[in-house]
C-alpha cells in the first residue's frame, strides 16, 4: 500500500516535469496543419519529420548549431586548462593572500553578468572583439571558470599530497610532479568540470545577445529566439529546432554523469 | 623551499587570476565609474562626470521600488518552490524501490535543457488559443474560457515564477538527493523507535542533517534566482507593461534599448549591493536558525 502511494507520488511529480518535454517532441513530430487542431492529440494522428527536415535545411539554423559547438567546446577547453592549474594551486599549496584570492573566485561567481555588460560592451568595442567568436569564448570563461575551479580544488583535496612528496624527493620539480602524477588522476573532476562550462556555455544567452550584431555569429539560443520572432507562427518547427539544442547536453550528460554528479556535489558540498 | 613553495602555488593561479580580472573586477570597476558619468550612447554630445545624480534619481523614483518589488516576488517565491519541492523529490527518491534510477533520469532531464529552449517551451504551452495549458483546463472545467497567460500583469509574473522553477527544480533535487545519503539511518531507526512520524523525522532529523546543505543551495539559488535573465526575457521580456521587469532585465533595457549606459551601470552598482546584502543576511539568518 505504501509502496503504491511511492509509485503515484513519483508519477505525478515526473509527470509534470517531464510533461513540456513530451509535448515539444509531439508538437515537433506534427505536420503543420495538426498544429492549429482545436483537439490536439499528445500522440499526432500524423506523425512526420518534416519539422526536423525544415529546419536542418535552413543554413542560418546550422550556423546557430555550428557557433554554440564550437564556442561551448573552446570555452570549456580553455576553462578545463585553467581551473585544474587553479584547483590545484589552490588545494596543495599554502602561500600568502590564497584566502584572499580564494574569496575573490567564489564572489566572481555571484556577480550577475548584466552588471558586467556595459563595461564588456566597451572593451570589446575597442578592442574590435564584437561579433567575433573571441569575444563570445571570453565572456563564456568568465561564467564558468570560478565554479570550475572551486570544482578542481575540491578535486584535488582528496588527491593525497603524499604522492607529490614523494616525487619531489626523488628530484621531480614542481610542475613535472604536476603533469606526470596530479593530472592523470585529476581526469575525472577535470571531465566534471568540462561538463559543467559546457552546460554553462551551450544555455549562456545574454552576451550572444549584445555581443554579436549579425546572424553569422549568433548562437542556439539566441538564434532560436530570434527565430520565435520570424517563424513564430510555426511552432512544430520551432520545437524541432528547441529539441535538437537539447541532444548535445543530453549525450553529453548521458555518457558521462557520473563523473559530473561525483564532481559536482562534491564540489557544492564540501566545505 | 617554503618561499619557493609560495611562488610556485601562485604560478599555478595566476593565469586563471589574470582571465578574471580582466573579465569580471575591471569590468566591475568600471561600473562603479560609468555609475557616476551621463554616459548616453545616442547623445554623445552629453557626456560626463555628473556626480551621485543617478542614484538621487534611482531612489526617488517609484519606477525603481516597483521593480524591485517584482524581483523580490519573483525571487522569493522560485526558491521556495525549489526548495520545498526540490526537497520533496529528493525524499521521493531516497528510496531503493524498482524504478528509482528510471525516475531519477526523468527528474533530472529538465535541468540539461538550455533555459531560452524552456523558456520557448513554455511559451508554446501557455498560448492563449493554441496552447495545451488551456485546452486542458477548459476542457476539465477548470477554466471557463482561454486565459492570456503571458499578457496579463498577474499571470504574467506567475508564469515566469513557474517556468524559473521548473528550470531550477532538478538541481535542487540532485544536490538534496546527495545530502540527504550523507544522513545516517541509524539516526532514522532511532527516531522510529522514538515514535516519530514522517513530520517529526523529518522535522528533527532530515532538516538538521540537511542544515548545510540548505544553507549552501539556498543562498547559491537566492543569488541564481535574483539574477535570473534568461527565462523571463525570453518569455516576456519584462512585459505586460513591465510586470515581469525585475532589476536585471530593467539594467538591460536602460542600457541596451535605450542606450543610458551611466543609468544602467549605477542600477547595476544598486543590484551589487542588494545583491551582497541579500547574501550576508541569508547566511547569518540560516546561522541562527540552526543554532537554535
Amino acid at each position: 500500500m505504501k509502496k503504491a502511494l511511492w509509485y503515484a507520488a513519483i508519477s505525478i511529480y515526473a509527470l509534470f516535469m517531464v510533461f513540456p518535454l513530451l509535448w515539444m517532441l509531439s508538437t515537433a513530430l506534427k505536420p503543420s496543419s495538426e498544429i492549429f487542431s482545436l483537439a490536439p492529440s499528445f500522440i499526432p494522428d500524423n506523425p512526420t519529420l518534416d519539422s526536423f527536415k525544415t529546419v536542418l535545411s535552413m543554413g542560418a539554423y546550422r550556423g546557430y548549431l555550428m557557433n554554440s559547438l564550437f564556442v561551448a567546446m573552446s570555452a570549456t577547453i580553455i576553462t578545463i586548462v585553467l581551473s585544474t592549474l587553479a584547483g590545484y594551486g589552490f588545494s596543495k599549496f599554502r602561500f600568502k593572500g590564497r584566502r584572499q584570492i580564494l574569496y575573490l573566485f567564489l564572489s566572481a561567481q555571484m556577480i550577475p553578468a548584466v552588471i558586467l555588460l556595459m563595461p564588456i560592451f566597451f572593451i570589446m568595442t575597442n578592442l574590435g572583439l564584437i561579433d567575433t567568436y573571441l569575444g563570445l569564448i571570453l565572456a563564456y570563461v568568465t561564467f564558468s571558470l570560478p565554479f570550475a575551479t572551486w570544482v578542481m580544488t575540491a578535486f584535488f583535496k582528496r588527491i593525497p599530497g603524499d604522492l607529490v612528496s614523494a616525487a619531489l624527493i626523488d628530484g621531480a620539480s614542481h610542475w613535472q610532479a604536476f603533469r606526470k602524477i596530479v593530472l592523470p588522476l585529476a581526469v575525472p573532476g577535470m571531465i566534471s568540470a568540462g561538463i559543467f562550462s559546457f552546460l554553462v556555455a551551450w544555455d549562456e544567452f545574454i552576451f550572444t545577445l549584445t555581443l554579436t550584431t549579425t546572424e553569422e555569429k549568433r548562437t542556439l539560443p539566441y538564434g532560436l529566439y530570434s527565430f520565435m520572432g520570424q517563424y513564430g507562427v510555426e511552432w512544430n518547427q520551432l520545437m524541432a529546432a528547441s529539441l535538437i539544442a537539447v541532444i548535445p547536453p543530453l549525450i553529453i550528460f548521458l555518457f558521462l554523469y557520473k563523473y559530473f554528479l561525483r564532481g559536482f556535489t562534491g564540489g557544492a558540498l564540501k566545505d | 623551499m617554503r618561499k619557493k613553495d609560495n611562488l610556485t602555488g601562485f604560478l599555478f593561479i595566476l593565469p586563471a587570476l589574470i582571465v578574471l580580472l580582466t573579465v569580471v573586477f575591471y569590468p566591475l570597476l568600471w561600473t562603479f565609474w560609468l555609475s557616476f558619468q551621463e554616459k548616453i550612447l545616442i547623445a554623445p554630445q552629453r557626456d560626463g562626470f555628473i556626480g551621485v545624480e543617478h542614484y538621487q534619481g534611482i531612489f526617488q523614483s517609484d519606477v525603481f521600488w516597483r521593480f524591485l518589488g517584482i524581483t523580490l516576488i519573483f525571487t522569493l517565491s522560485s526558491v521556495a518552490i525549489k526548495i520545498i519541492f526540490g526537497l520533496v523529490g529528493a525524499l521521493l527518491l531516497n528510496k531503493n524501490h524498482p524504478g528509482t534510477n528510471v525516475y531519477w533520469s526523468i527528474l533530472v532531464i529538465p535541468w540539461l535543457i538550455p533555459s531560452v529552449v524552456g523558456a520557448l517551451i513554455w511559451r508554446w504551452m501557455l498560448h492563449e488559443q493554441f496552447g495545451i495549458i488551456n485546452r486542458v483546463f477548459v476542457h476539465l472545467g477548470v477554466l471557463e474560457s482561454a486565459v492570456p497567460w503571458l499578457s496579463r500583469e498577474f499571470t504574467a509574473l506567475l508564469s515566469v515564477i513557474i517556468v524559473d522553477a521548473w528550470v531550477g527544480l532538478p538541481f535542487m533535487i540532485i544536490v538534496f538527493l546527495a545530502g540527504l545519503k550523507t544522513i545516517p539511518s541509524t539516526l532514522y531507526e532511532a527516531a522510529k523507535v522514538d515514535g516519530a512520524g514522517f513530520f517529526q523525522q523529518l522535522r528533527f532529523v532530515t532538516i538538521p542533517g540537511l542544515k548545510s546543505v540548505l544553507l549552501v543551495m539556498g543562498t547559491l539559488s537566492l543569488i541564481g534566482t535574483f539574477n535570473s535573465f534568461n527565462i523571463i526575457y525570453a518569455m516576456t521580456g519584462g512585459g505586460p507593461v513591465n510586470a515581469t521587469n525585475t532589476l536585471v532585465i530593467h539594467i538591460y533595457r536602460t542600457a541596451f534599448t535605450q542606450y543610458n549606459f551611466g543609468l544602467a551601470s549605477a542600477l547595476a552598482v544598486v543590484t551589487f549591493i542588494i545583491i551582497s546584502c541579500f547574501v550576508i543576511f541569508y547566511i547569518r539568518q540560516l546561522d541562527k536558525e540552526g543554532e537554535m
